[in-house]
């Protein structure tokens, strides 16, 4: 039970439990960590797309300067030891 | 061993040998029902000089001390200095030939601070705001920094043409709701504390909004403080004008202490507030003079009054009918005016057919006042809304007002610690779990008693325990059972009116009627999406258009999924549930920098243990402590999100095709839905099993996009893209 929580995947979403979303270029958007964890003993790193990520916390970062294309997201959550890391699933963002 | 006690700033004389026993607990797992501060047993201050005087003479005859009716701090230390309490409380009775007290820390003062106090005493009066079409727009923008936001919801009112390709929406019967993030750091702003914690950062967090309690329509309590049905207008039909007042014939209906007319021109308020203006009838005009509402104008010519409002043209011999919402100051003065189009369409007036009426009514002002209508939701049951909602534990820093609040599934992803060399044996093991029950229930309360639909529970699987409980009865109303269609959606009715049929309507009367509930809270997630729509008020006569739409959700909300989100930790402990109560040797360190939120590990016991109490921790002695076991791991666990989870899907033809899935809970209802912009999605089929094979129609060359959505658990598949 315990090795399940310290190793469990990380989910990430546009919100709601999304994982894909097309938007007109512009369009504010958010990128949401769903799996709680403890902040004192993981790091936290979203990566992807070609534009800005400003990460308002360890669970919300807004992405912008997005041009047209699609692009894709995902998240590495990496134990304070650095002896593992977790990997999330991947986002698919379309701009059009 | 010597133990410094102060009292309210001054040192308190303890008898030689006085032992104060401790009990340490944040959060005792064998309860859902509260949460727990540290205490000491009673103990015994002698009536020493020193001690009469710092308890202001309590038991000496004629005394006016009033220790034992107030908060008295104290601070423990041991006889090296070392703080076992900090500014904590101390209760204080008459023991006879001694004082009598208790110390009391830990979350003892966060409850003390908001106890017999209300959401409303946080002073809510910066949110309290006049609905009209603007205000309801402006808290759309998804950048807004206010606190409130209208969710486009059914509240069971009269929700205007909502499902129409340009949905309009009714605003009269719209509620503002308040962001729950913002509540919780007012209390804690209030109260002059901070606190941290993961939760508080998540979407399902921030995005959690408390609606206004009570419906308010605008059309209560309106009065028609003005009614002319009869103006008069020249009869000639040779003089052109360049523009013309209504002039009054007769006041059928006036209310003198509202309005003045002056002379027959004007009318003038006396009272400020919000008016609709009605004007109807046919004038025989040449050249359709454009309708106009002046305002402060007297003494002026026709051509000259400031115009606020166009309502039209008066088209020659037909009726017109026009009304309008306007905010008036005390003393303003409104005139109705006929003026030409342009400056080669003078008009001329032919008076004997001509019939005009106008109506002035005196709006209720739809003011939303947070800080009267949360009067009667205490703060500590809102804490407790949270609190529960995400399984969270608090942990006061010792120092100062900072509370930590964790979720027990971050506990066990904490360090931790040995502590077998403090292991002296085991003295129990107890496997019926303090006050629970096989099946423990989450509540919400209902409109119809007799529902629970979006109820959730906590399993035990523990034969010995009582069949059911009640552990959490939340004062948050769910939505009702059924869904409705809205935004050309599904959507959730949020109740704050009761609709009753009228019987035998008279022509022109609404056959429903809208009774205003009132103490309804619901929590509710505000989903903006890109939706055109025009909000209008009926009442109000005014509206606004807004490119983007705030609607509700419900995502997340129903307890079983806080179940799945919050609980699995707990469920999973307490289904093989273990505690133990073991004596360890503890030392005034151990207790002074105990942290409960690391777990433990105690090599003599073979396994992993949360540190539920520390039972009367007394220097020098073994103290019995409650461990509850964690397992290392466990077979068969998941704490995965729901998920939907699309198979590689075959295109039969151009418009057929089949989708295979899977999901990894067990669903609720499935269909599959299409959508041409992804904001507007149509129920195609059921999706009751897997694969399921579908049709889309549409023309070709169309982007059509399909999903699988469990509309019972509001979770969804991600999208297949499909042009035809």
């Amino acid at each position: 039970m315990i090795h399940q929580f310290k190793y469990q995947t990380p989910f990430i979403s546009f919100g709601f439990g999304v994982t894909q979303k097309t938007v007109t270029a512009g369009t504010p958007l958010t990128i949401w960590l769903v799996t709680l964890y403890n902040e004192s003993e993981y790091t936290f790193s979203l990566t992807g797309g070609g534009g800005a990520i400003n990460a308002v916390s360890n669970y919300e970062y807004s992405i912008s300067n997005l041009s047209r294309g699609t692009y894709t997201f995902s998240m590495r959550v990496t134990t304070k030891d650095k002896h593992t890391s977790l990997d999330s699933n991947v986002l698919t963002l379309t701009i059009t | 061993m010597a133990l410094i006690l102060y009292i309210n700033g001054q040192l308190a004389d303890l008898d030689a040998g006085q032992v104060i026993a401790q009990t340490k607990q944040v959060n005792d797992l064998n309860s859902l029902e509260n949460r727990q501060a540290n205490y000491t047993n009673k103990f015994n201050l002698p009536k020493t000089a020193n001690n009469v005087r710092i308890m202001n003479f309590l038991t000496v005859p004629g005394n006016q001390s009033d220790i034992p009716y107030t908060q008295n701090s104290c601070s423990l230390y041991s006889e090296t200095g070392e703080c076992f309490v900090y500014n904590g409380w101390v209760v204080v009775t008459d023991g006879g030939d001694s004082y009598e007290a208790v110390v009391y820390d830990g979350i003892i003062d966060l409850y003390k601070s908001i106890e017999n106090t209300t959401l409303a005493s946080l002073g809510l009066d910066e949110i309290d705001h006049t609905k009209d079409p603007d205000t309801v727009k402006a808290s759309f923008t998804s950048d807004s920094s206010l606190p409130y936001r209208y969710i486009l919801a059914d509240y069971n009112g009269k929700t205007g043409a909502t499902n129409s390709i340009l949905p309009e929406v009714n605003i009269d019967y719209l509620v503002p709701s308040v962001n729950v993030a913002w509540l919780w750091d007012k209390i804690f702003e209030k109260y002059k504390m901070q606190y941290e914690g993961a939760v508080f950062k998540t979407e399902n967090f921030k995005n959690l909004w408390m609606t206004y309690p009570k419906g308010i329509s605008s059309s209560e309590g309106e009065t028609e403080v003005l009614n002319i049905n009869t103006y008069s207008f020249p009869k000639s039909g040779i003089v052109k004008y360049e523009a013309y007042y209504f002039k009054t014939a007769k006041t059928d209906t006036y209310d003198p202490t509202v309005i003045s007319i002056a002379p027959t021109t004007h009318i003038k308020v006396s009272q400020a507030g919000r008016y609709r203006i009605e004007i109807e009838g046919t004038i025989n005009a040449s050249y359709s003079p454009m309708v106009l509402l002046g305002k402060n104008g007297e003494q002026m010519n026709a051509a000259n009054v400031p115009i606020v409002h166009n309502f039209g043209l008066a088209i020659d011999k037909k009726p017109f009918k026009f009304s309008y919402g306007i905010d008036l100051e005390a003393q303003d003065s409104i005139c109705v005016i006929l003026k030409r189009r342009d400056r080669d369409r003078s008009f001329r007036l032919e008076g004997e057919k001509d019939t005009a009426s106008i109506k002035l009514t005196k709006l209720s002002v739809n003011n939303f006042s947070f800080s009267t209508a949360f009067t009667d939701f205490s703060t500590s049951d809102f804490m407790y809304e949270v609190v529960n909602r995400f399984g969270l534990t608090l942990y006061k820093d010792k120092y100062t007002n900072m509370y930590r609040f964790l979720t027990l599934q971050e506990q066990l992803q904490s360090a931790v610690i040995n502590w077998s060399e403090k292991f002296s044996k085991a003295v129990s093991q107890n496997y019926i779990y303090g006050s629970y029950a096989q099946r423990n229930w989450f509540k919400y309360t209902y409109n119809d008693k007799e529902a629970a639909h979006n109820d959730g529970f906590l399993d035990v699987a523990n034969l010995n325990l009582p069949d059911s409980k009640d552990v959490v009865k939340s004062k948050i109303y769910s939505p009702e059972k059924n869904f409705v269609k809205y935004l050309n959606g599904q959507g959730n009715v949020y109740k704050l009116w009761d609709k009753e049929a009228v019987d035998n309507p008279e022509n022109g009367e609404d056959p429903v009627t809208y009774k205003p509930l009132d103490k309804r809270y619901y929590f509710l997630r505000a989903n903006v999406v890109n939706q055109p729509v025009t909000l209008k008020s009926t009442a109000g006569v005014s509206q606004a258009s807004s490119p983007v739409a705030v609607v509700e959700s419900y995502y997340k909300m129903k307890f079983g999924d806080v179940m799945h989100d919050y609980y699995s930790a707990l469920k999973s402990i307490l289904s093989k549930s273990l505690v133990v109560t073991a004596e360890l040797w503890l030392t005034d360190n151990d207790v002074i920098n105990f942290d409960f939120s690391k777990l433990y590990y105690i090599e003599q016991l073979s396994g992993y243990y949360i540190m539920n109490k520390i039972n009367n921790y007394v220097p020098g002695k073994v103290t019995k402590c409650e461990l509850v076991h964690v397992p290392y791991s466990t077979i068969g666990l998941n704490f995965e999100p729901k998920t939907i989870t699309l198979g590689t899907f075959i295109r039969y033809n151009q418009r057929f095709m089949s989708i295979p899935y899977s999901a990894n809970y067990d669903t609720g209802t499935l269909v599959v839905q299409s959508s041409v912009n992804q904001v507007i999605w149509t129920d195609m089929r059921s999706a009751a099993a897997s694969p399921v094979v579908v049709q889309v129609g549409g023309l070709k060359g169309t982007t059509i996009y399909l999903r699988i959505n469990d509309i019972d658990n509001s979770i969804q598949s991600s999208l297949i893209t499909m042009l035809l």
